[in-house]
């Protein structure tokens, strides 16, 4: 029989996270799906939502932390919503609509969404190109991680996702190909930051690993980098294990909208 | 929110103290269209589970959130009944089309023709009413955006969507003043 446990602390959650078969709940929109359908009983469900502060993003205080490097960084809570107002910024200037519906994105959350093992990690790629870190705490004490770096099983008994930190961009963009505009996952996507500590990060596959692309800063900052930046998509993606042609073709064209979009007279791309 | 003093009681926190939190307790409940409903103390069932097994009888699609047919108010804010675990509903309010509905829209929905099987519709209107409330307390008319953008997760396959958005933005109209000032669009002058 299931029992639920509702963490009124960080060290409640770890502790309970120890036992093999435990499930962290924070929006839970994708685990009760999967206990429905599977009829799966964990020996226990942790739930975040009474951690005091599990649902805030802030700045990082440059004196906080062994991550803070200036106070444009923020640090989003597990318990933080998608649709969260503060994180539009993030998202090219509006919410990221292309994520699942209106009331799951008022629901899930943006830690839960990078350490599911339940369906694909939709807003990595964009996490990810504002170099987040996911925080990650257990029985000795807290540690990060790259969020491009979760495994796909999730994390380990005992871990529990505490927050993301991320780098604030000048301007972000984010292109991805889709059978819809919204509600339809990702096949293929780009996303591409400008600002201290970002830069930009791709996904080549439904449900597949995001991928930080390296050496992508100069390309980004350089109104005529686009093809320099398309390559530098290109060279990421083809240092994976499998490789699809049509994927990196499809690839260099979202890079080059990507860059014109950051490079785009227009003020929306500003965060 | 992650102090240094948390990092400290991961390292020494102790069994008893996660047991205890949450043994010892009264039954945890829920209150639905005003009513005090119990919910299971353990298990996997979601609210639309347990709603079913106290007969509020919601129309149940998918089961994973995607079609919005089972979507109730969950502290005033809509979310499809399916997707919630149970025991997240502890100590919150819960809204049916029962008690969430507007009557301005739910006659607007039939004089547009925005209904024929009626499946979808309770999650329709409860999510279109709580927007229609919403422009309303800002002293505003839902936009025809506005109203597309909230019916993203509500699938329909008979009626189609115009004539839901329609009766969405007249209705909003009757709520917000009769429309005075209103172009076509929804959109205040």
């Amino acid at each position: 029989m299931t029992t639920h446990l509702f963490a009124s602390t960080w060290g409640e959650a770890v502790y309970a996270a120890r036992t093999a078969d435990s499930v962290i709940i924070g929006g839970g929109t994708s685990v009760q799906p999967w206990l429905t359908s599977t009829g799966t009983e964990p020996s226990v469900l942790i739930h975040l939502r009474d951690i005091p502060g599990a649902g805030t993003i802030e700045p990082i205080e440059a004196s906080e932390g062994p991550l803070a490097e200036s106070v444009t960084r923020v640090r989003i809570g597990a318990m933080a919503r998608i649709s969260d107002a503060a994180l539009v910024p993030w998202f090219g200037g509006v919410q990221p609509s292309w994520f699942a519906t209106p009331a799951v994105r008022r629901r899930a959350t943006v830690v839960g969404n990078v350490v599911s093992r339940f369906g694909p990690r939709e807003l990595v790629p964009v996490l990810a190109a504002c170099r987040g870190r996911l925080l990650v705490m257990d029985e000795d004490g807290l540690r990060t991680m790259d969020v491009t770096t979760v495994p796909p099983a999730g994390l380990a008994d005992g871990e529990v996702a505490c927050a993301v930190e991320l780098h604030k961009p000048g301007r972000i963009a984010f292109e991805r190909v889709s059978v819809r505009p919204s509600m339809s996952r990702s096949e293929i996507a780009v996303a591409g930051a400008i600002g201290r500590g970002c830069g930009a990060a791709l996904s080549g596959g439904i449900g597949g690993r995001s991928m930080f692309v390296e050496d992508a800063e100069s390309s980004l900052v350089d109104p005529s980098g686009a093809e320099r930046f398309a390559a530098a998509c290109r060279r990421t993606y083809c240092s994976g294990t499998e490789v699809d042609s049509d994927v990196v073709r499809l690839l260099s064209g979202l890079a080059e909208r990507v860059h014109r979009a950051l490079h785009a007279s227009k003020g929306d791309r500003e965060c | 929110m992650l102090t240094r003093d948390e990092i400290r009681r991961a390292e020494t926190y102790s069994i008893s103290a996660g047991i205890e939190s949450s043994a010892g307790a009264a039954p945890p409940a829920c209150t639905t269209d005003g009513r005090s409903i119990t919910l299971p103390l353990n298990g996997t069932e979601s609210v639309w589970d347990v709603l079913d097994a106290h007969s509020i009888t919601l129309p149940l699609g998918c089961a994973s959130g995607h079609c919005g047919s089972c979507t109730v108010l969950l502290g005033d804010v809509p979310v499809p009944a399916c997707i919630v675990p149970h025991a997240e509903a502890r100590g919150r309010d819960i809204a049916t089309i029962a008690t969430a509905s507007e009557d301005a829209l739910v006659t607007a929905m039939m004089e547009h023709g925005a209904v024929q099987c009626g499946f979808c519709s309770p999650g329709i209107v409860v999510t279109l009413s709580w927007l229609i409330r919403g422009a309303a307390a800002e002293g505003r008319v839902v936009t025809v955006d506005e109203v597309r953008d909230a019916l993203t997760g509500h699938l329909c396959r008979c009626t189609g969507y115009a004539a839901v958005v329609s009766a969405a933005v007249a209705a909003s109209k009757g709520f917000s003043g009769n429309g005075q000032g209103i172009d076509e669009a929804g959109t205040t002058a």
